[in-house]
């Protein structure tokens, strides 16, 4: 996480304690899937670019702009495609777009949009250590945190592996870009062996690190004073609990 | 039922749940996508490791395969899409390490049998992941079901059961002698310094 999109600046977004960043992050998922109109989504897009701003994440928007635009243009001709309704809007053999098609595919692609820049928003204030004390104080089982965590370190080392093995391979022609689809699929066993082999290797000496320096999974993690709820904190939770039951109300009323 | 949760008590299984989560999300980025339908459908070759750990590690590899892929996600799409993600990958591997124990239960040697029930069981655990990937895409209105679960489906089914074939052929053996494998049918693989 923190190699790819956590950039370590001293923002009021970053200052604030995991346990905002994570509620945050759920409530803007919960008002993507809650929000319906266009107006509702777009208001909420337009509070998370000005959220990148202020937090000085900006270079990550930039650097997944073109992936995501991608992908809300995706949706968006998937659903145009894929709506129905009443009425036949237009027809071409069998493609047929249906009445209200047009705004429900760009709400749909907005929906999308507002959930990915959500969870970008989220990676480039929070690092792996925070997400870790954010989950333990939020009572996550130890075990389960530390699964966490741990999988996040060694994917770097993975990946670092895999790439040296993918090189490796090239250089003995073992090519994976030729070829039918099958034969491409074969050709990826000499890539994937030699990385789960080195795993299993990995996880033998931890298993054996881990024993030795006393590791058990009913351990407890104490975060007292390293994390705690300051003002800025509570007045965050408070105006994302008052936006919370603000979509709530407007659903129900609408 | 039982399994499931008793791994997170054992230190030798919550670093083989690191691993199988490690090496998934790993390989994501390292190992390109084939692409059928370019931006729509691809191969990805990382779809093996949830049938072929379910198959090896047991219920560890289950829970591995789902915070693999939320690792993954965390790579720039997260979204509440990713907690589909997480219990699809978590069956996706489940499915195929309780029907590969309930059908295999001599030595394996992939025979022409074992295959066969391996290329099964790879079809079966791809549906469900599927289904459950599919359905829930679709509630949150991300993508419609029809056009997200075939290519899932496909893409799961060819990946675990062609480069599945082939690995397990390659590995089992060689995982046997660690002393890691998923035995339901043999000794207990739990350790009492594990406690």
């Amino acid at each position: 996480m923190s190699v790819f999109f956590f950039i370590n600046q001293d923002s009021l977004a970053h200052r604030l304690d995991p346990r905002v960043k994570i509620t945050g992050l759920i409530l803007f998922c919960i008002l993507a899937v809650a929000g319906e109109s266009l107006s509702q989504l777009g208001l909420m897009l337009a509070v998370l670019l000005s959220l990148f701003l202020l937090s000085g994440s900006g270079r990550n928007l930039k650097k997944m702009a073109g992936f995501f635009m991608l992908i809300a243009a995706m949706t968006f001709v998937m659903w145009l495609l894929f709506y129905r309704s009443e009425e036949t809007l237009w027809a071409w053999g069998n493609l047929v777009i249906y009445s209200g098609a047009a705004s429900h595919a760009a709400s749909m692609s907005l929906r999308f949009l507002n959930m990915l820049l959500s969870g970008l928003l989220f990676l480039s204030i929070t690092s792996i250590e925070d997400f870790y004390g954010g989950m333990i104080i939020m009572k996550a089982p130890y075990p389960f945190a530390f699964a966490v965590s741990l999988s996040f370190r060694l994917v770097m080392v993975f990946m670092s592996n895999a790439f040296t093995i993918v090189e490796a391979q090239k250089v003995r022609g073992n090519d994976i870009t030729k070829g039918g689809v099958i034969k491409r699929i074969k050709a990826y066993a000499p890539l994937i062996a030699p990385l789960i082999l080195t795993g299993i290797k990995k996880a033998e000496t931890l298993i054996l690190a881990l024993e030795s320096k006393g590791f058990s999974p009913q351990n407890k993690m104490d975060f007292t004073g390293k994390y705690h709820l300051r003002t800025l904190d509570k007045w965050c939770l408070c105006i994302m609990l008052l936006a919370g039951i603000a979509a709530v109300l407007v659903k129900i009323l609408r | 039922m039982k399994e499931l949760f008793d791994v997170w008590g054992h230190t030798r299984q919550i670093v083989i749940i690191a691993l199988t989560a490690a090496i998934y999300a790993g390989m994501l980025i390292p190992f390109k996508a084939i692409p059928i339908v370019p931006g729509l459908t691809e191969l990805r070759p990382a779809n093996v490791i949830p049938v072929l750990f379910g198959i090896l590690f047991g219920p560890a590899a289950a829970w591995g395969s789902a915070i693999g892929n939320l690792i993954a996600d965390f790579f720039g799409t997260l979204s509440p899409a990713s907690a589909f993600g997480f219990v699809g990958n978590f069956f996706f591997s489940y499915t195929a390490c309780k029907l590969w124990h309930i059908f295999i239960k001599d030595a394996v040697t992939m025979n022409f049998r074992q295959t066969g029930i391996f290329i099964l069981i790879s079809i079966a655990a791809s549906l469900v992941c599927a289904l459950v990937v599919g359905f829930g895409v679709q509630i949150l209105g991300m993508a419609p079901f029809k056009v997200l679960f075939p290519i899932i489906f496909i893409n799961n089914s060819l990946m675990s059961s062609i480069l599945g074939i082939i690995l397990i052929k390659l590995l089992y053996k060689r995982i046997e002698r660690t002393g890691l494998l998923y035995t339901p049918h043999r000794a207990p693989v739990f350790h009492d310094y594990d406690r």
